[in-house]
């Protein structure tokens, strides 16, 4: 049941994620400011605080806690909303999902800033951190889960009660990504139960690494769609209603998230491109299914600008790009994420040539990549929730997005833009010379090739230091918005379809069969090699704490 | 299920140039022998000083023009000869594992590029076309000194 | 394929024959798409290059 305020308790709900997400913003960000300034020689760490130490709590909180926390706020707000008030069982399912989820944010976040797990957030073996560490995250995979589970359980009973054949939009495509994130995450929860765990107590004297960096893979390709998603969701049904549109067709919006869920995980190769004990073969089938997953962004690029065309020509809009002027530019709501969409134009580009085959060895384990995930998560997504954040946090705190705040968040959204083009432009440039990523500031002993990279080190510190005022006038407006800005209704944007879209065919709602077909995908990509890396697996290694 | 016409299109030439990306890609790869490196050799990580050929590391001429550059990659540096030097013009087929954690493989400004996994070889081939200072970097985190983890390379007439 | 509307549970709709003017659209779209085509040449080449 479509409800047109977000329920009061499911409100402190969402915006208990909300809190934790932002403060990570804040603190992640401190960290991204100073690796910056690290890196260029520009200062040195006072204090024992090492460079990867800084840079293990820049990628955990920000990749993992700003997003997560983000997205499920988000998810419990728009399934409120959307489907009506959360039943008890989920309402307090996902309650529980918050606090273990927390505890163990804060378990590895404690043993981060212990030194006991430098070992940044893609935590490769054999770099050995404490057992806490793992085990936080642990708990951390788990609070995700009974987040989900509480999505989940909330669409069956409303679906049921309902009796419609198709849920709203905005549900299918919130417990979509929950799905593929329960899908993606038993990868890395195997690997972190069966392997990181045991290792680290000392209970056996080694680990397979490949298999590791394996199941880490299985995991992490669909880690950057579990952040995309959600601003898909934003951009198909939120972005129409605030720019006074349809949207442009709700089949095809669901068609899209399908083959996400189908193709965005039997992909993970193509972060391993470069390494020992996966033959050629297997790679390239996996780069061709990382191929497939282009497709949905080809679709959701269409409809994106048809809805904008569409809107604007029912404004009188004429000629070709007359639609473009009639987009209300000044609203925070659409400017934040409309920037957002642009930058995934180069940040699209870059990953097509990351996943390419050979053409990996140009930018792998460079600056590119680093200048690369700044464009899509740092900038895409990141400019998406916070244009999200601009409306969902006064509505429900029961205040409003005042003029003054548009003007203030997107200026905030301009110095994104500009502090990003210095800082992602630079990385991608060094990167495409040779310039390693997770590196601190270091010279080679005066190579000359090491020294032609100390420029763009600096510009990106100039591009970071934009970026952190940017984020200090981010934690300005949303500190208003939740505490201080006037009291009064604030909408929730919902876009409704336009009137000739065609009808959905109700097979895009066959659970059953779209996990079926992602299940015989996935075995299909990962079988052969992985029987081979555990039947012609080395002796295993045992751990180093090198830092 | 029905399309724009416009996004029938739209689709089918964005789904075609995918598919020459990938011919090309596959073709380049399977073709003309630049499949990224995926060396199937193992051994034992706890063993390397004394598992040939890394018990020896260090440049071998193998033919006229043509070395093996065995190496032995550790926190923080590549083990093999002191000055490495290659002549003008040579291809030089790199051999390299670790004996402690996961490290990087890389020359800036060639597509020499792959990761060290210990318990694996893995190897790559380069032809130095140009007389120059070339680097042979780390460029995967392997600890605190990880930045300082690169060894000169000079390609001399 | 069952056809369900997505407000009420009414009869499906006819859809009309002619198509919305979308030619602002396919013009984009087809930007984008040479932005990425020409950028993975870039990089194609210089991996040629580097050879």
């Amino acid at each position: 049941m479509m409800n047109p305020t977000v329920d009061r308790a499911d409100a402190k709900l969402s915006m208990a994620h909300i809190y934790v997400a932002f403060a990570a913003v804040l603190l992640g960000g401190i960290a991204g400011l100073l690796q910056t300034l690290v890196r260029s020689g520009s200062i040195q760490l006072p204090a024992g605080i090492g460079y990867y130490q800084l840079l293990t709590a820049h990628g955990v909180l920000l990749a993992l806690i700003f997003t997560t926390y983000f997205i499920i706020g988000f998810f419990y707000a728009g399934m409120s909303r959307t489907l009506g008030k959360f039943y008890d069982q989920p309402y307090r399912m996902g309650w529980l999902g918050f606090v273990v989820m927390t505890l163990g944010t804060l378990l590895t976040t404690v043993m981060i800033l212990l030194n006991e797990g430098t070992v940044l957030y893609t935590f490769y073996a054999p770099l050995k951190a404490s057992p806490l560490f793992y085990i936080g995250l642990t708990f951390f995979i788990i609070g995700t889960w009974l987040a989900g589970g509480a999505m989940c359980n909330h669409y069956y009973i409303s679906k049921k009660v309902s009796k419609e054949k198709l849920s709203p939009l905005f549900a299918f495509m919130a417990v979509m990504t929950m799905v593929l994130w329960f899908v993606a995450t038993i990868g890395v929860a195997v690997s972190v139960i069966f392997q990181f765990i045991p290792w680290s107590l000392g209970w056996v004297d080694g680990i397979n690494i490949l298999l590791s960096r394996t199941l880490f893979w299985y995991f992490g390709h669909p880690l950057v769609y579990f952040w995309l998603l959600p601003a898909y969701v934003c951009w198909y049904v939120i972005i129409p209603e605030i720019i006074g549109g349809k949207i442009f067709s709700d089949a095809l919006a669901r068609l899209s998230f399908v083959l996400f869920l189908l193709f965005s995980i039997p992909v993970g190769f193509h972060h391993q491109l470069l390494e020992s004990g996966i033959s050629p073969f297997w790679k390239f089938l996996q780069v061709v299914l990382t191929f497939m997953v282009i497709v949905p962004s080809l679709m959701t690029a269409f409809s994106l600008f048809a809805t904008f065309e569409l809107a604007g020509r029912k404004k009188g809009a004429t000629g070709l790009f007359g639609w473009f002027k009639k987009l209300p530019w000044k609203d925070a709501r659409f400017f934040a994420p409309m920037v957002g969409m642009l930058i995934f134009v180069p940040a699209g580009a870059g990953g097509i040539i990351n996943a390419s085959n050979q053409m990996n060895q140009i930018v792998h384990n460079t600056l590119w990549v680093t200048g690369h995930f700044h464009l899509t998560v740092a900038s895409s997504v990141a400019l998406t929730f916070f244009g999200i954040a601009y409306w969902l946090i006064p509505h429900l705190t029961g205040r409003v997005l005042t003029g003054r705040m548009h003007s203030l968040a997107n200026l905030q959204t301009i110095l994104w833009a500009i502090g990003m083009f210095f800082m992602s432009g630079a990385m991608h440039t060094v990167g495409l010379l040779g310039a390693p990523r997770r590196t601190a500031y270091t010279t080679y002993q005066e190579h000359p090739d090491a020294l032609g990279w100390i420029p763009y080190e600096v510009t990106m510190a100039a591009g970071g230091s934009i970026l952190f005022i940017a984020i200090l006038l981010l934690m300005f407006i949303l500190t208003d918005l939740a505490f201080f800005a006037l009291k009064g209704k604030e909408d929730f944007p919902i876009g409704t379809v336009a009137d000739r879209a065609e009808k959905t065919p109700i097979i895009l709602e066959n659970w059953r069969l779209w996990l079926t077909v992602a299940t015989v995908l996935i075995l299909v990509a990962y079988t052969v090699p992985v029987v081979h890396m555990i039947e012609h697996a080395p002796p295993s290694s045992p751990g180093f704490k090198f830092w | 299920m029905h399309f724009h016409k416009f996004e029938k299109i739209w689709l089918i030439v964005g789904s075609g140039t995918l598919i020459v990306f990938l011919l090309i890609i596959g073709i380049n790869a399977f073709a003309m022998g630049h499949t990224p490196p995926s060396e199937d050799e193992i051994l034992n990580p706890r063993e390397v000083d004394t598992t040939p050929p890394f018990d020896e590391p260090g440049l071998k001429k193998v033919s006229e023009n043509e070395y093996e550059l065995v190496m032995v990659a550790q926190a923080f540096t590549f083990e093999s000869v002191k000055d490495l030097k290659i002549p003008k013009g040579a291809t030089v087929h790199f051999k390299v594992t670790s004996k402690d954690v996961v490290h990087g493989f890389q020359i800036p400004k060639t597509n020499v590029n792959m990761m060290i996994t210990p318990g694996h070889v893995n190897s790559i081939t380069h032809t130095f076309d140009e007389t120059g200072q070339f680097l042979i970097l780390c460029n995967e985190y392997c600890g605190v000194g990880h930045q300082a983890m690169g060894v000169p390379l000079e390609v001399i007439e | 394929m069952k056809l369900v509307n997505s407000k009420t549970e009414s009869q499906p709709v006819k859809i009309e024959k002619s198509e919305e003017d979308l030619k602002g659209t396919i013009i984009s779209v087809f930007m984008v798409g040479g932005f990425i085509a020409l950028s993975w040449a870039g990089v194609y080449l210089l991996f040629v290059a580097r050879f």
